[in-house]
């Protein structure tokens, strides 16, 4: 489609949007939903050919119209609920009135293998093209753009953008991203869930958010491409401006089923997408968890020199599973030094604890030796990053221990570049029942990346590791 | 001849799966490294070819109707003189016959008998979504159970080509494993890159197979060759 990103720009920062088809049935969901719309300086009409509804939308506060160019001024974003067989004719009054672009939230079309569903389809993407009006879905939840307050689901937050751009095939998929990452402390500049992306498919949209300056990482759903080869080669381009996380799914023969069937993708193998993603550079994410945790090591970390952990956990036996589960993942925790093992042996004793890597007890329990100990480890050469296990429970049970490992990582941050982060456990030795989010949150106020488990954290960081070590071969020409 | 008038040909003929000979023709022509194959429609001929080739050589039947040569005694090794020549053309026409009747047999193909090397294998094929793809792995058996084979879509960089023949889990054998020569990765490189620029500027080449390519230390040769059309 001809100029595609201005189109694609005036969806997103619309003045007017209309929501056709709003109904009592399912409260006005998607009316309500652009309520942060207005309370940012935009308006938002409501059409309904069904009068029945108007005094519901009314009530309020929203403008109704029978048909679209009836509207007295230019639309820039039309959000469509309503049955697959009438959408042909909101399609119509679309063209009429030349608004800027649709959303179908609408479902019944090619997904449902039927020749009519295909035909509706295809009847819709001839008038948009027909008339140049980007079309999002149908089958989809659409346009989140916090920072005018477009969303895909009231439970969404607005007003502040953040830096992740996500791309999702599904609409419980975007919406439910966008929910973990709220409760992490991950902010999202813009999302779109586009379901059979029969006009506006998911290359075209990597490729806007591949330019957008607000988005400095993409995030991806796939179910499948439409067209792969332009896909392959898009995916080739934005890697080199910015990381690009997916999460394909519809790799096993019973998944592929359950994709096609959900939005009518053809798959390919696992070992092919594999292979298209290590050629692009791209990171494969295997769950929205996933996705969500790399992010973070990606937005919030300093970028990793190399692979070497120095890991530091609540005790023995977690300081060795957290050494397992790290070294397993395909990162490292060298020994380090002679030297700093002598040095850290002159103000903490060699009994009840270690400290060649990894580290608990006497080196690490104390405040003032914590602080040591991370002056050691963030000279040593043989370590490119840290990882400090905290217990949970600690919160609860000793508040004023947690505040000294808050201020021994924040004492680190301003002497070393090198990433240091949390991963939260909840087993032994504190075994209150917590809110993991509420920590997580706490210490994204602090400044500090912290992960739910060791192996969330270890996988983020590996993909965080992966990304930079391919950074610069990806950028070069081939 | 032109890989391009080698397809016309074969496309007037009414096939789209090319003779060992035809693909190797074609082979030549993109620069890839392939044993010398000729065409011999009677005995005499290949006993003839045999001569200037020069001994030992290799027969196999040359039939679109034959896909899998070895299966059906349709591949000689090893022969050393005009006699042993004579002996396998019989053999391979009675066996081809043996198994299918009805088919339609050009002739035997003659091919100098390669120095064996280490067995690689390199494909293409069209993905539904991704278009053409280029495969590489091992030869042999093993491989073929482990699905141990790398994978890239068209068109390569060099560092797709590097890359993707280190990724494979058997790559220390092309390094020089236990006393196995290494293998020419330069030269296996170019030959995939070669391929990934030919199949970019032939939409019509549905699928190929260098199987196998016997892989030296000074360089790479194809022995085996198939190609197919789009219909």
């Amino acid at each position: 489609m001809e100029n595609l990103k201005e189109k694609l720009d005036r969806m997103f920062h619309p003045k007017v949007v209309a929501v056709v088809g709003a109904k009592k049935d399912n409260n006005y969901s998607w009316l309500r939903s652009q309520i942060p719309v207005k309370e940012l300086g935009g308006v938002v009409y409501h059409v309904n050919i069904d009068k029945n509804e108007w005094p519901g939308a009314e009530e309020l506060g929203f403008k109704n119209f029978s048909s679209l160019v009836d509207i007295p001024e230019p639309v820039d974003y039309v959000i469509v609920s309503v049955p697959a067989q009438v959408t042909p004719f909101v399609m119509k009054d679309a063209v009429a009135k030349g608004v800027g672009g649709i959303h179908f939230f609408t479902a019944g079309f090619s997904e449902t293998g039927t020749k009519e569903g295909a035909d509706l389809e295809l009847a819709i993407k001839k008038m948009a093209e027909d008339a140049g009006i980007p079309v999002i879905g149908p089958n989809c939840m659409g346009i989140y753009h916090p920072k005018v307050g477009l969303r895909q689901s009231g439970d969404q937050v607005y007003g502040e953008g953040g830096f992740m751009g996500y791309i999702s095939q599904s609409g419980t998929q975007a919406s439910g991203f966008s929910m973990e990452a709220k409760g992490s402390s991950l902010k999202i500049s813009k999302s779109i869930s586009f379901g059979n992306g029969t006009v506006v498919d998911c290359t075209e949209l990597l490729e806007y958010l591949g330019d957008d300056p607000d988005t400095k990482l993409v995030g991806m759903y796939l179910e499948g491409a439409r067209d792969g080869r332009a896909f392959f080669k898009t995916l080739r381009e934005v890697v080199k401006k910015k990381p690009v996380l997916i999460w394909k799914v519809g790799l096993t023969e019973d998944s592929a089923r359950a994709t096609e069937s959900h939005t009518g993708s053809v798959s390919s193998s696992r070992s092919l997408w594999d292979a298209v993603l290590r050629q692009c550079g791209a990171i494969a994410i295997s769950s929205v968890e996933d996705m969500v945790a790399t992010a973070k090591a990606l937005i919030n970390l300093p970028p990793l020199a190399g692979n070497r952990a120095a890991l530091l956990g609540v005790s023995g036996g977690h300081a060795s599973e957290l050494t397992e589960v790290f070294a397993s993942t395909g990162l490292r925790a060298p020994a380090i030094s002679d030297s700093a093992i002598d040095e850290i042996a002159s103000y903490a004793s060699r009994v009840g604890g270690s400290f060649r890597n990894p580290f608990e007890g006497p080196s690490i329990r104390p405040p003032e030796n914590l602080e040591k100990t991370l002056t050691i480890i963030g000279n040593d050469p043989n370590i490119d990053f840290v990882v400090m296990e905290v217990a949970a429970g600690a919160t609860v049970r000793t508040p004023d221990f947690i505040a000294s490992r808050v201020q021994g990582i924040k004492s680190f941050q301003s002497k070393f570049k090198k990433p240091i982060a949390v991963v939260l456990t909840t087993t032994n030795p504190y075994v209150e029942d917590v809110n993991i989010r509420q920590i997580e949150r706490d210490f994204a106020e602090d400044g500090i990346v912290a992960f739910h488990g060791m192996e969330r954290g270890a996988k983020a960081l590996l993909n965080a590791y992966t990304y930079y070590a391919q950074k610069e071969y990806i950028s070069s020409p081939g | 001849m032109k890989a391009k008038e080698i397809f016309d040909q074969v496309k007037a003929s009414g096939r789209t799966l090319l003779t060992e000979v035809e693909s190797k023709e074609v082979l030549q022509d993109i620069g890839i490294p392939a044993t010398t194959t000729l065409l011999a429609k009677s005995k005499e001929e290949a006993q003839s070819l045999a001569g200037k080739i020069g001994y030992p050589v290799v027969l196999k039947i040359v039939s679109p109707d034959v896909v899998h040569k070895s299966d059906t005694g349709g591949v000689k090794l090893g022969l050393k003189t005009p006699e042993d020549v004579s002996q396998a053309y019989d053999e391979i026409m009675s066996s081809t016959k043996a198994h299918n009747a009805k088919a339609n047999i050009f002739g035997v193909s003659v091919q100098k008998m390669a120095k064996s090397g280490t067995e690689v294998i390199v494909g293409m094929y069209k993905d539904a979504q991704f278009g053409p793809v280029l495969m590489f792995g091992l030869g042999g058996i093993l491989v073929e159970v482990l699905k141990d084979v790398s994978f890239r879509i068209v068109p390569l960089t060099s560092r797709d080509a590097k890359q993707m023949i280190r990724e494979i889990k058997a790559y220390p054998v092309l390094e020089g494993f236990r006393g196995i020569e290494p293998a020419n990765l330069p030269a296996l490189e170019e030959t995939l890159l070669k391929l990934s620029s030919f199949v970019e500027e032939h939409e019509e080449v549905k699928e190929m197979d260098l199987n196998p390519i016997f892989a030296y230390k000074d360089g790479a040769i194809a022995v085996d060759a198939r190609i197919v059309l789009e219909s």
